[in-house]
């Protein structure tokens, strides 16, 4: 057989040729419309009378995989290992009682679950159970997000429904008539106030305050601006916990809300709202009883309200969360109340619910949800089950408070300290229902901060970021 | 000497246009096909994104709802909203600082790092250091000394001044803060630039000064700064399009705030495509950033231009 040769032109144009077909097929192949997502309908139906059993029944199938996007991996929350254990323990119990299921752990970040959970209904890619935010409920109705979990819910007892949804962060999952998610646990905030400090400037540290009007008097007696010390510490910064712990609470108080949910508009310039911020103004620049740096670019939530107040440096601490009662004991301002038992004591620092007239506080949990796109929907609430067991709920360390009412009937909550926890948690409010709640919590944090930046007009600043938010996401 | 023409018989037929070309390609088609996969990279990676951006720009686009055509009615927002108005204020004032700042300093360290003097290799190293740290990581440095209960800075300016000291509780004061951290990011890049101009300046030039009289300022004028113009010219070009477009230096250190004072068109485009997934209102703002940053390179080339003929 004779030698083909090949000239180095004719290998160059070859090798040319071949190169711009693949790089063009490359390109249309990345071109291409993705085939569409299967029909939700097809995937995961609404759970019928066949497929979803008791709750404490076995998932229908025989067997396979349970998809679990959480943020508790080492990938994702180093500091976690509580957490990661937790869930260890719940995957292997579900597995062991549910022989031929295996659960997989997706890594997802906190702050990132909600947009991917959207993001992968889009693309058609399948979780089954996942975390979720209650403040974007409305957001995941509107995306179609998570399955209704109402026809699973309505198989379990009246007794066990109770014990459930009495709570915020169940409500707040409650929305357009369908039920998207369950809260795990509570986590609600107090006005945590510092008893020695309150004792000094002789006021009692066991009354109660119940008006906005108390609050103020008593930071003037206890504010010394010279050492540091002031009579309320406020977070006013570039965060959702402006409006969520500090602006919402005072419109309550002032008998009014910021969003008009029947309009779908926000009401930033209604008469409750230019009240709080005037009221907020008037701690910081007239009263000069809140920290002048609450509201600096870049203040620090952490260390403004539970750095400083387990520091000494604050008498009173609005928004301290559930989540810090920890940080309490760990500077001995209580004994014995975490973890939680019936010997909690209070010592240097003390709680009560938010004074005012709605004693209301911003209460959230994160919530568990079964995606649009889940093929195991049976089997994701089956395992929703198994963590929502009372002995799962009480260990979980990132749950709060507890999700289920009973559970605060048991002796390690029923101190003094744990009962104020309970009045908060029954007495918190969600975030507005609008799928649009990031922009209106950050448009209303900028104009906290320009008001008391440039000390600008409440109602004139109000109305131009009311009109700026509402030109656009109005009626939606 | 007469022509003689052949008669038209025998003359070959006149080739058609389209068959000539097509004789050309295929006789030069090698440089077409070698070129081939550096057009196609190109339109994939600048025609492609460019057009979709244009195409998302006319869409109102949803997390998880989908996308709707709305013509113009992005940018008609942009166009009446004091926010946007405010954005492109706070990116002008910051391009403005951060140039007024870090050129004259990016010039002083270029003419030191230039010189022959003992110790400069270490210098030029360390004033590198800026340049090679993520914009984030410096910027939460920054916050650090800042940080309004226990920065350094904060302590020793409230010292200094008898009063406390809040850097960020005004729109000038954070102003002032991403400008200081921006020039002081930038200055290592436009310093080396500079200095590359510095050092291909003839040294006959100065020796010839001296003899003429001058003095170190004239040389500097006369020498050293007209002879520097290209590369100052492309470290301030450089400087600008990448501070127009800046938007992590600027989000670590203030997240735009207070209110919305230093809230940079980059910084707001951020917001609008990452945090709220508002895709079609970012590509607007996107266009717009583009626009700016085409209009900062026309003026610059005009100003060059203009110094040239003169």
């Amino acid at each position: 057989m004779g030698k083909v040769k090949v000239s180095r032109r004719q290998f160059l144009q070859t090798m040319g040729v071949a190169a711009s077909g693949v790089a063009v097929s490359g390109i249309l192949a990345a071109c291409q419309v993705p085939a569409p997502p299967p029909q939700a309908a097809n995937v995961t139906s609404a759970p019928t009378q066949e497929s979803t059993t008791a709750p404490t029944s076995a998932p229908a199938a025989a067997g396979g995989t349970v998809k679990w996007a959480e943020f508790y991996s080492l990938l994702t929350d180093a500091s976690g290992k509580l957490n990661q254990d937790w869930i260890a323990g719940v995957v292997k119990q579900f597995e062991d009682e549910n022989a031929g299921w295996k659960v997989e752990r997706e890594a997802i970040k906190w702050d990132q679950i909600d947009q991917k959970a959207i993001l992968d209904l889009t693309a058609g890619v399948d979780h089954d159970l996942m975390f979720s935010s209650p403040q974007l409920m409305a957001k995941h109705l509107k995306a179609d997000t998570y399955l209704d979990l109402t026809p699973w819910i309505e198989k379990m007892p009246k007794a066990e429904q109770d014990d459930l949804n009495w709570s915020p962060g169940w409500k707040s999952a409650t929305v357009g008539g369908k039920q998207i998610g369950i809260a795990t646990g509570v986590h609600t905030r107090t006005l945590a106030y510092n008893r020695d400090i309150f004792k000094a400037a002789d006021l009692d540290p066991d009354k109660p305050l119940t008006t906005l009007d108390e609050m103020v008097e008593v930071a003037k007696k206890t504010t010394k601006a010279d050492q540091d010390i002031w009579g309320l510490g406020m977070f006013l910064g570039n965060s959702r916990a402006t409006i969520e712990l500090y602006y919402a609470p005072i419109v309550w108080s002032f008998g009014g809300d910021f969003y008009d949910s029947a309009a779908q508009k926000a009401t930033l310039t209604g008469d409750a709202s230019i009240k709080a911020v005037q009221w907020i103004y008037d701690l910081v620049h007239t009263h000069q009883v809140t920290p002048p740096y609450s509201f600096a670019s870049d203040a620090d939530y952490n260390n403004l309200i539970m750095t400083a107040f387990t520091g000494g440096k604050l008498a009173q601490s609005m928004g301290y969360g559930s989540y810090w009662i920890g940080a309490m004991q760990e500077k001995n301002m209580t004994t014995g109340c975490f973890p939680a038992t019936a010997e909690c004591k209070v010592g240097t620092g003390g709680v009560m619910v938010q004074p005012g007239a709605a004693r209301a506080q911003f209460t959230n949990a994160w919530c568990l949800s079964i995606h649009k796109l889940s093929k195991n929907s049976d089997a994701a609430w089956k395992l929703l089950q198994t963590i929502f067991k009372p002995e799962n709920l009480r260990t979980y360390p990132d749950a709060g408070l507890p999700a289920r009412l009973s559970a605060w009937e048991s002796p390690e909550y029923s101190s003094d300290f744990y009962k104020i926890w309970l009045d908060a948690a029954k007495n918190g409010r969600p975030m507005p229902p609008t799928p649009y709640y990031p922009e209106l919590a950050d448009t209303m944090s900028a104009a906290m901060q320009e008001i008391l930046s440039k000390k600008s007009d409440i109602p004139g600043t109000l109305k131009k970021f009311e009109d700026e938010w509402n030109s656009k996401y109005s009626g939606q | 000497m007469a022509s003689v023409s052949k008669p038209l018989s025998e003359q070959p037929a006149r080739e058609q246009p389209a068959t000539r070309l097509m004789k050309g390609l295929r006789r030069n088609a090698l440089p077409y096909i070698l070129l081939l996969p550096l057009v196609v990279i190109l339109i994939s990676f600048l025609a492609i994104p460019f057009i979709s951006l244009i195409y998302y720009s006319l869409q109102r686009t949803e997390l998880g709802v989908g996308n709707v055509f709305v013509g113009l009615a992005n940018f008609n927002i942009l166009l009446h909203e004091s926010r946007f108005a405010a954005n492109l204020t706070a990116t002008l004032v910051y391009l403005a600082g951060v140039l007024v700042l870090s050129v004259p300093m990016a010039y002083f360290a270029a003419v030191l790092i230039s010189s022959n003097r003992r110790g400069v290799g270490g210098i030029r190293t360390i004033f590198l250091i800026p340049w090679v740290l993520a914009p984030v990581v410096t910027a939460l440095l920054f916050r650090t000394m800042l940080d309004p209960q226990s920065g350094p800075i904060t302590i020793a300016m409230s010292w200094l001044l008898g009063h406390p000291f809040y850097l960020t509780l005004s729109e000038e004061g954070s102003r002032l803060l991403i400008v200081l951290h921006s020039a002081w990011r930038s200055f290592p890049l436009e310093m080396l630039l500079i200095a590359a101009g510095i050092t291909s300046i003839p040294q006959e030039l100065y020796e010839a000064a001296k003899v003429d009289g001058a003095g170190l300022w004239q040389q500097f004028r006369r020498i050293t700064l007209p002879l520097t113009r290209i590369p100052l010219f492309s470290a301030v070009l450089l400087i600008s399009v990448y501070t127009v477009q800046d938007a992590e230096g600027v989000y670590a250190l203030t997240q735009g705030g207070p209110g919305y004072g230093t809230e940079v068109t980059g910084v707001r485009l951020f917001k609008e495509a990452f945090l709220y997934f508002n895709i079609g209102f970012a590509s607007s703002i996107g266009i717009a950033l583009i626009t700016l940053s085409v209009l900062v390179i026309v003026i610059y080339f005009r100003i060059l231009g203009q110094g040239e003929k003169a």
